[in-house]
């Protein structure tokens, strides 16, 4: 029998989604599962008691001081817990804050540390954990090589947890050291939430789409396909576009048909529509490398070929 | 003066992997380029020496090939360049890998910044930076995609999934970044002639103190297999002699496909 599962995110959705695929690890190691809440107030404390719910103990500590993202006060206070719990596996969310605590708190323990893992299980006694290498291209496998480790799981690897296990909050008080980074202003992004993974047809917009007025071209496809709209990281992160983007690092969609234009087809791009059904490039380069993971590819302008597409899309609507 | 430590690493190029009759990665064959990730850390440390005349050196542990990528770096405009090599600095985890950083930056006088890269391309782990910080005991923020520097303090601004973060650290601090920084400069010929030239210091376990019994616990256990998911597609080609041809055979095709609504 190990020590406990204990499970931190500084995000509750994705502390759910630990609790989840934690719940059977946890069985598998015949040892309980742990949720840990570092708040840095009342308001990022509330919710404890649902968590709870999902685990058989949720530690809650609340302290000013994680209202500033600084990794290196939550690895301590990571670290504080899992020594003081006896922890065996200390499973974290791989966003880009988690990934951060996640390395800082292995070195301070100076145990083994994965992230991106996409899967974890546990096999005749091993570890055994899947991750994303290669930019998306290549997958590793893994084995934890001992126990305590550190594991940062990618966004929805995990299920949401089904079988309540009806724990208890219990407040811990931790020593938490001084932030050493000050936060001085947040920008939120307006995300749209689940819309894109949702989405039965996505057409993404690259670098080739030129203007952001000539969005609206690809939001009128998407439209008469009945789907959503969708883009890659440049047009986001470099033109400010859109708040979220469609690949490795961004959204991973798996719709019915995904419609690329003017979009190259980098690893990162390719490794979040790999689930796709069919998939389909419109692009004036012969040699962009989306065409060689496309189903159906157009060479050609997507100022032609897009309201081509629309032009005889409407006219069938209008005579169906 | 202060100094900027940047860690670069060479890999093989990602774009080219390519799997084997089972599906295991190959990599032998396929070029090495310096990490993409890395030149933005190499760029942004160059702008800062320009601006502010700070000193700058880059760091890499590999092979003796990899003083290409530490060429690259010194055309782009670093002063100085160290490459870590030792047949006991192979196959070290992230910790080994960090330690031997943390080991380099001592020898080479301290550094006020270290930049790397987000993460790796071909590990993908993103360990280095916030581990590096951890054994330095020095803050990190990681995902930077603007860095100032003003009064002694650094100003950030980190691009997380659903938010921007503008951040003060105090100095020494680690920070990452992301491709978004800035546009890596191409180096003149002239840069590159001259960084042939320069010289580029080579430091084994011994010269960093460290014993082949501290590096062999800090060697990468447990990597079972590497394998690359195929990608079949149809690739079909849709042609015709006008747009709306093409827009006709393309609509058909999906129709038998059965993904039009
Ligand atoms: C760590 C890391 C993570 C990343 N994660 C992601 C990610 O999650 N998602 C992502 O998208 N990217 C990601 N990237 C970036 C990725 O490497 C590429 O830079 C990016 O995907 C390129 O975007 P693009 O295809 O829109 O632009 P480009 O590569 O510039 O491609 C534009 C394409 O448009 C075509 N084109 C131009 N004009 C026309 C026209 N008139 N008609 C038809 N075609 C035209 C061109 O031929 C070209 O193929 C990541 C990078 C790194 C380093």
């Amino acid at each position: 029998m190990a020590g406990p599962v204990l499970a931190w995110s500084e995000k509750k959705d994705l502390l759910l989604e630990l609790l989840g695929g934690g719940s059977s690890l946890a069985e598998a190691f015949g040892s309980s599962l742990k949720a840990l809440v570092l708040a840095g107030g009342p308001e990022a404390a509330s919710g404890a008691e649902e968590l709870a719910k999902w685990a058989d103990e949720v530690l809650l500590a609340t302290d000013g001081k994680f209202s500033v993202p600084d990794s290196s006060v939550f690895a301590s206070a990571i670290q504080d817990v899992a020594r003081s719990e006896g922890a065996d596996l200390i499973l974290i969310a791989s966003t880009r804050f988690g990934r951060e605590v996640a390395a800082r708190l292995s070195a301070k323990m100076k145990v083994p540390c994965m992230t991106g893992c996409t899967s974890i299980k546990v096999e005749g006694g091993r570890l055994l954990v899947e991750r994303t290498v290669y930019a998306g291209r290549a997958i590793a496998r893994q084995e934890c090589p001992s126990l305590p480790c550190v594991l940062a799981v990618a966004p929805r690897a995990f299920e949401r947890p089904a079988t309540k296990r009806n724990g208890k909050v219990r407040t811990v008080s931790l020593e938490v050291p001084e932030p050493k980074l000050k936060l001085l202003s947040v920008k939120e992004k307006e995300l749209k939430g689940p819309r894109l993974e949702e989405a039965e047809v996505i057409v993404a917009g690259g670098r080739g789409v030129e203007r952001r007025e000539d969005f609206a071209m690809l939001e009128e496809l998407a439209k008469l396909l009945g789907g959503a709209v969708g883009c890659s990281r440049p047009i986001a992160e470099d033109r400010g576009w859109f708040p979220e983007w469609i690949g490795l690092s961004g959204r991973k969609v798996k719709p019915k048909l995904y419609v690329a234009v003017g979009i190259s087809g980098a690893i990162q791009h390719v490794a979040g529509i790999r689930d796709s059904k069919v998939i389909v490039a419109i692009n004036k380069d012969e040699e962009a490398p989306i065409l060689s993971v496309s189903d159906y590819y157009v060479v050609g302008d997507l100022y032609q070929i897009i309201p081509a597409l629309i032009e005889v899309l409407k006219r069938r609507k209008g005579q169906a | 003066m202060p100094s900027i430590a940047v860690c670069v690493k060479y890999i093989p190029d990602v774009e080219q992997v390519k799997a084997d009759r089972e599906g295991k990665l190959i990599t032998e064959g396929v070029s090495m380029r310096t990490n993409d990730l890395d030149k933005n850390a190499i760029e942004e440390a160059v702008k800062i020496k320009e601006k502010l005349g700070w000193k700058t050196f880059a760091i890499t542990i590999g092979p003796e090939g990899a003083k290409m990528a530490l060429r690259e770096a010194l055309a782009m405009g670093i002063d100085e360049a160290y490459l870590a090599c030792d047949e006991a600095f192979k196959d070290l985890d992230t910790l080994g890998t960090t330690t031997v950083l943390a080991k380099v930056i001592e020898k080479a006088g301290g550094a006020d910044l270290v930049i790397c890269g987000e993460v790796s391309l071909d590990s993908f782990s993103g360990q280095v930076g916030p581990k590096l910080a951890e054994l330095l005991g020095v803050p990190c923020v990681s995902c930077v995609r603007k860095i100032e520097v003003r009064d002694g303090e650094l100003l950030v601004e980190r691009a997380l999934e659903d938010r921007y973060e503008e951040l003060a650290v105090p100095l020494p601090v680690v920070v990452t970044v992301t491709r978004e920084i800035n546009t890596p400069r191409i180096p003149s010929l002239m840069a590159i002639m001259k960084a042939a030239k320069k010289e580029i210091k080579v430091l084994g376990a011994q010269d960093l103190g460290l014993s082949a019994e501290k590096l062999s616990a800090l060697r990468a256990h447990g990597l079972l297999e590497v394998i690359v998911p195929p990608m079949e597609r149809k690739k079909v080609r849709i042609a015709g002699e006008t747009p709306e041809e093409i827009a006709e055979n393309l609509l058909k095709a999906l129709e038998e496909e059965g993904v039009l609504s």
